[in-house]
């Protein structure tokens, strides 16, 4: 079977470690830097940016988040979901999406809890609420009238090279006329309108992003033909009024961000084909010699998604990638190739330029820094 | 895309290990009474200060804390705080004419009191709150003017002097971007800035540190607290929280005050426009003030109108400094002329030829061999050296890796005269017209005294009204007579 | 060995041990002991540390977790040493309030006459919150999941041991037990029972019922009863004025426009439910998985 054999592939590339789920949040990182190969890499064989600096560089882990603004996002969470979320059908009813009659909420984990904290009956509660999740997603499918309005914290999966990686969306949301859901993301990030910070809208972005391409998936099972129509490419961000537990409601299109994710999970097979072809046989990406052949794509936003940024830096440094001091420099400097090439030019130092680019390269350069030379 | 000046000087830097100037004069205004605030929010509470340094340009900080910013009461004392000291200050700086100005660590402090003062003007149960909220809002509303001097961001200013050999937006960390510019000796530089990085330098503590220590100390005080322990008890946790959070915010307050030095001392020679700068400032605080003593509201968002006249001041704003800038620094100037933003060349063929009696008509080539050029026929450029001089852009016409353009002179023939051939002159499409803000809102008042149907509200589509006037035959022309 | 002297020196030091054993339950006390206690991980942190500093293989990352685990117990530490600083100056103003046993009615009865009360199946955090609202009695959240499990074992030793038991709530497709929400085995099955609407309909019953205490009860009473009145009526904006007849009336309003598809949906679903056997009936179906799905439900990280 394709799937097994991708399995037996995929764990043989990651060695020593075990498989950890990207989530949401892992598989819209890919999206966000499609040339980096690195990333993309870690993502298909299972392992997370976090633990490739930690356990393969044995870099320091940090913390991501601090303790008092996880214990806000989790209170804001429960502030819309608790009480049969009779926050959320608010926030629905005063947006006119919900009428009086649409209050149909299912709580997947209520429907499957975890009975103990036993690992394989974790593993059997998470089955459960997967089941619990297909089972109001073909309700709606098959257009019954009780299937829900809210469902909350489903289980859904994206499927990579075949494997499903679960996601776990914040809900989902349909009145009864739509035909399929549309995901919500619950952040408690501080809602300013246009002065919301653009790092915490793309980040929330990207993950419903994430949720739709999960809906695609399930409605072309429940035989769907047309997904695009059915599951549009938009999501509800649900964000919090500064200084307050009051949630406001925006409607996102996310057509790029879906676009992005999907190439990026079309393009995995070839990845993976790719990634073998670039290793010697029986490489594994847990050495840190092998991760460190992969080639990487150095960016100005790596540091907003990415564990290995510091890692990637120190390389990109090392092999002076133009990149090092910002993406406009890697766009005009592409013809040197490095920033020390890029020097030579400018300084008419080194081998003469090779080639028509890097002639019209030095001219500029040379004109430039004569320019700033004269006037510092 | 052409190389610009900013990749040459990151260049240079990262060759360097050190940062190298981006400007030959400083290019704020330094009060010399400034204020440096470094406020430390609880994360995820945007609309908090756990700690806060305050003190003068050049002074030690006064610092205050709140065990838990979620307590109301304590949190609105510590605001209270302060506003007193805000209040004191714009007081002063009312009573001599000058206006007041605040140094923050970075543009994350910025967006940090931004949120705050959005926030605390509406506030309803403190009186004292709300006018805190109100006078920091002068200063956050006025931070995106082009020009403003009354929020500085120490990162903002230390990068319009200076460039890294990092990327743009890691600049961002103050004790980064203070690293390349004073490098340790014998050190890697990156791996000094990468040491330098993991010391917060914005609005929040690490979150290793909220989760080792911060986090324990503060339910420890609320444990106190909610079990009823007595006063020097919770007191003395107090102090505890408030010492853990000094160490943080004093280092940001030091990294603040070491910026301002930094330009206070390295870069002597002002801008020849900084007392316009000032004076423009003086009078945006006093008309601010002047509305807060007549009651006038701050509402959240702008209505069309008011909307309408911000966005003319900020473009004329940004025109206006960058035409400033561009008159007084020689690396501006470089920038411009590199991007093709101003003309510079040689002189060629002036002519002054008579048109009629007392009529003369002053004309002359300039040839430049500037590879970029955004100029156009009907263009009014300035002479640089001296912007009585206006001419006109006749004729634009390559000639191999040059230019010639033909100019002819529309004002201070007399004045300046006709440059001579074989000079090198430098003309710019604009000058700082300090009084254009004031022509631009009579203009808009009148145009804009009656709302305009598009955004009224509820207003109807107006009924079509054929056009009196008589087509022109030749469209494109009449288009092009326009401009 | 002198036996008397024994006895007497056994005495004094029975009498001093039980001294000893009252002081050792003072602040102090109990803070030199958790210090030592934190002395001794101190003191083992420092060593592991020390090992890994001459083990040239050890990376940094270790080096950087053994130190960090050295100053967390150092900053442990530093934070009880206030606390004695403080307790050597201080008594303390308050011990906390003791509840003997005997006298106190059992939690299970407590949580029984709550969810009575309130009517519907409801959540621990709820009956907690009302309990002390209404009895001013404090019963910690966490402590439901031991007494469920309790209810359980006990239904399974002796079913007819009690005349009511707690029991969770049952979903109404599948038949599957809610752990996280109380019931009363009492109740009729329907009512036992969670369909689409049914969360809704409860939410909007609890308001009522919290509406209907407050009329009945002294101001204390009524007081604490507004926020959780607040926190239900989610259509009233943040710092309004509450009016109760006002809240009651809007609540009755929907709960007619919903109740009826809710209640035939319970009941057909109750028809099912008396078909499984009285254990079943009570505590739940048990769950099961559909076949091929949990093969590919991996562990999360």
């Amino acid at each position: 079977m394709r799937a097994s054999s991708a399995d037996s592939r995929i764990a043989a590339l990651r060695g020593s470690l075990g498989p950890e789920e990207p989530g949401a949040r892992g598989l819209e990182r890919v999206a966000r830097n499609p040339e980096c190969m690195r990333l993309r890499a870690l993502t298909i064989v299972g392992i997370t940016p976090a633990t490739a600096a930690n356990r393969i560089y044995g870099e320091p882990a940090r913390e991501e988040q601090s303790p008092f603004a996880l214990a806000l996002g989790n209170q804001f969470e429960r502030s819309l979901f608790n009480n049969s979320a009779a926050r959320s059908i608010q926030l629905y009813r005063d947006a006119g999406r919900l009428t009086t009659k649409e209050c149909k909420v299912a709580i997947v984990p209520d429907l499957a809890p975890p009975l103990s904290s036993d690992p394989q009956k974790l593993l059997a509660s998470l089955g459960r609420r997967q089941a619990e999740t297909i089972r109001l997603l073909r309700a709606k499918a098959a257009g019954s009238k009780d299937a829900p309005n809210i469902i909350i914290k489903p289980r859904m999966f994206v499927r990579l090279l075949g494997i499903g990686h679960a996601i776990e969306p914040d809900a989902l949301i349909a009145a009864d006329a739509d035909r399929f859901y549309r995901p919500i993301e619950v952040k408690s990030y501080p809602d300013r309108a246009g002065k919301t910070d653009p790092a915490d809208v793309r980040s929330a972005c990207r993950q419903a992003a994430v949720g739709v391409v999960a809906l695609r998936e399930a409605a072309r099972e429940f035989g769907f033909r047309d997904v695009d129509l059915v599951v549009p490419a938009i999501g509800d961000l649900v964000l919090r009024v500064p200084g307050s537990m009051t949630a406001k409601l925006r409607s996102m299109t996310l057509r790029s961000e879906v676009a992005s994710l999907e190439r990026a999970i079309d393009e995995a097979p070839r990845n993976l084909d790719e990634l073998e072809a670039m290793l010697a046989p029986g490489a594994s990406l847990d050495d840190p010699l092998i991760l460190d052949q992969i080639p990487t794509s150095y960016r100005t936003s790596c540091k907003e998604h990415c564990a290995l940024a510091g890692k990637c830096k120190q390389q990109a440094c090392a092999a002076g990638e133009p990149a090092v001091i910002g993406d406009m420099a890697r766009e005009l400097l592409t013809p040197a190739g490095t920033v020390t090439r890029a020097l030579d030019l400018m300084n008419g130092q080194g081998v003469p330029p090779r080639t028509a680019e890097e002639v019209a390269l030095a001219e500029q350069l040379q004109e430039a820094f004569s320019q700033y030379r004269r006037a510092v | 895309m052409a190389v610009d000046l900013e990749t040459i000087a990151r260049l240079v830097a990262f060759k360097k290990g050190k940062a190298v100037p981006m400007a030959s004069d400083l290019q704020i205004v330094i009060q010399p009474d400034a204020l440096v605030l470094c406020c430390i929010a609880l994360a995820g509470e945007d609309t908090t200060i756990h700690g806060v340094a305050c003190g003068p340009i050049g002074k030690p900080a006064e610092f205050l804390s709140v065990p838990d910013p979620r307590f109301r009461d304590d949190q609105y004392d510590l605001f209270a705080w302060i506003g007193k000291r805000i209040e004191r200050y714009y007081a002063e700086c009312r009573r001599c004419g000058t206006h007041p100005q605040i140094w923050v660590s970075s543009e994350a402090a910025v967006k940090h009191l931004d949120v705050l003062s959005d926030r605390l003007r509406y506030n309803r149960e403190r009186a004292d709150i709300r006018r805190l909220g109100e006078l920091l809002t002068y200063a956050t509303e006025r931070f995106p003017i082009g020009g403003q001097q009354a929020l500085h961001a120490a990162t903002s200013a230390l990068r319009q002097h200076y460039a890294t050999g990092q990327q743009a937006a890691e600049d961002e960390h103050l004790g980064a971007l203070l690293t390349w510019i004073d490098p340790p000796r014998r050190t890697n530089i990156l791996a000094a800035v990468a040491l330098a990085e993991q010391t917060p330098m914005g609005v929040k503590t690490d979150p290793e540190f909220d989760r080792t220590k911060l986090d324990p100390l503060v339910r420890a005080y609320n444990e106190a607290r909610r079990t009823g322990a007595s006063a020097a008890q919770l007191k003395g946790r107090a102090q505890i929280i408030h010492d853990a959070l000094m160490t943080v915010v004093s280092q940001i307050y030091d990294a603040t005050q070491a910026a301002v030095e930094i330009l206070r001392t390295r870069w002597p020679r002002r801008l020849l426009t900084a007392p316009q700068l000032q004076n423009r400032e003086a009078q945006e605080f006093e008309n601010f003030m002047q509305s807060r003593d007549n009651g006038f509201f701050l509402p959240t968002w702008d209505k069309p109108k008011a909307a309408a006249f911000k966005l003319t001041e900020r473009e004329i704003a940004l025109q206006t400094i960058e035409a400033a800038i561009c008159m007084g620094d020689r690396v501006a100037l470089a920038k411009a002329r590199l991007a093709g933003r101003i003309l510079e060349g040689s002189i060629e063929n002036p002519r002054r030829m008579w048109v009629r009696p007392r009529v003369f008509e002053s004309t002359f080539d300039l040839v430049s061999a500037q590879r970029v050029l955004r100029i156009r026929p009907r263009d009014e450029l300035f002479l640089l050296s001296d912007p009585r001089q206006k001419a006109l852009v006749r004729t634009v016409e390559r000639e191999g890796r040059k230019t010639r353009v033909q100019l002819e002179i529309i004002k201070g023939k007399n004045a300046v005269g006709l440059p001579s051939p074989g000079s090198l002159q430098v003309f710019t499409p604009y000058v700082p017209d300090w009084n254009s803000l004031t022509k631009a809102r009579i203009q808009l008042a009148e145009r804009l005294a009656v709302q305009p149907w598009t955004h009224a509200e509820n207003g109807a589509i107006p009924q079509r009204v054929p056009s009196q006037l008589r087509k022109p035959t030749d469209l494109l022309a009449a288009v092009e007579a326009l401009r | 060995m002198d036996n008397y002297g024994d006895l007497c020196k056994y005495g004094f030091r029975w009498t001093f041990m039980d001294t000893e054993s009252a002081m050792s339950r003072a602040p102090k006390d109990r803070l030199r002991q958790r210090l030592g206690k934190i002395s001794e991980q101190h003191r083992s942190a420092l060593e592991s540390f020390e090992r890994l500093l001459t083990n040239s293989n050890a990376s940094f990352a270790e080096l950087e977790a053994a130190d960090t685990a050295v100053k967390k117990i150092s900053a442990d530490r530093t934070r009880l040493m206030e606390d004695l600083r403080l307790a050597q100056f201080e008594e303390p103003d308050r011990f906390g309030v003791y509840r003997g046993r005997a006298g106190q009615r059992p939690i299970r009865e407590v949580v029984l006459d709550m969810t009575d009360e309130l009517g519907v199946p409801v959540s621990p955090r709820l009956i907690s919150d009302y309990a002390v609202a209404t009895l001013g009695l404090s019963i910690p959240p966490t402590r439901f999941g031991s007494l469920r499990r309790d209810e359980e074992r006990a239904y399974q030793r002796d079913p007819y041991a009690r005349p009511a038991w707690l029991t969770p709530a049952i979903n109404a497709a599948g038949l599957a037990a809610i752990p996280r929400l109380i019931t009363s085995s009492a109740w009729e099955p329907a009512r036992r029972l969670i369909a689409a609407r049914t969360l809704r309909v409860n939410h909007l019953r609890v308001l009522l019922a919290l509406l209907k205490k407050s009329t009945i009860a002294d101001e204390r009473v009524k007081k604490a009863l507004m926020t959780p009145i607040l926190r239900f009526a989610t259509w009233l904006p943040v710092g309004t004025k509450l009016d109760l007849d006002e809240v009651a009336e809007k609540t009755n309003a929907e709960l007619a426009s919903i109740e009826q598809e809710d209640m035939e949906q319970r009941i057909a679903a109750a028809h099912e439910l008396m078909k499984l056997t009285p254990a079943f009936q009570l505590w739940g179906r048990p769950s099961m998985i559909e076949g091929g799905e949990a093969s590919r439900a991996r562990a999360i990280k």
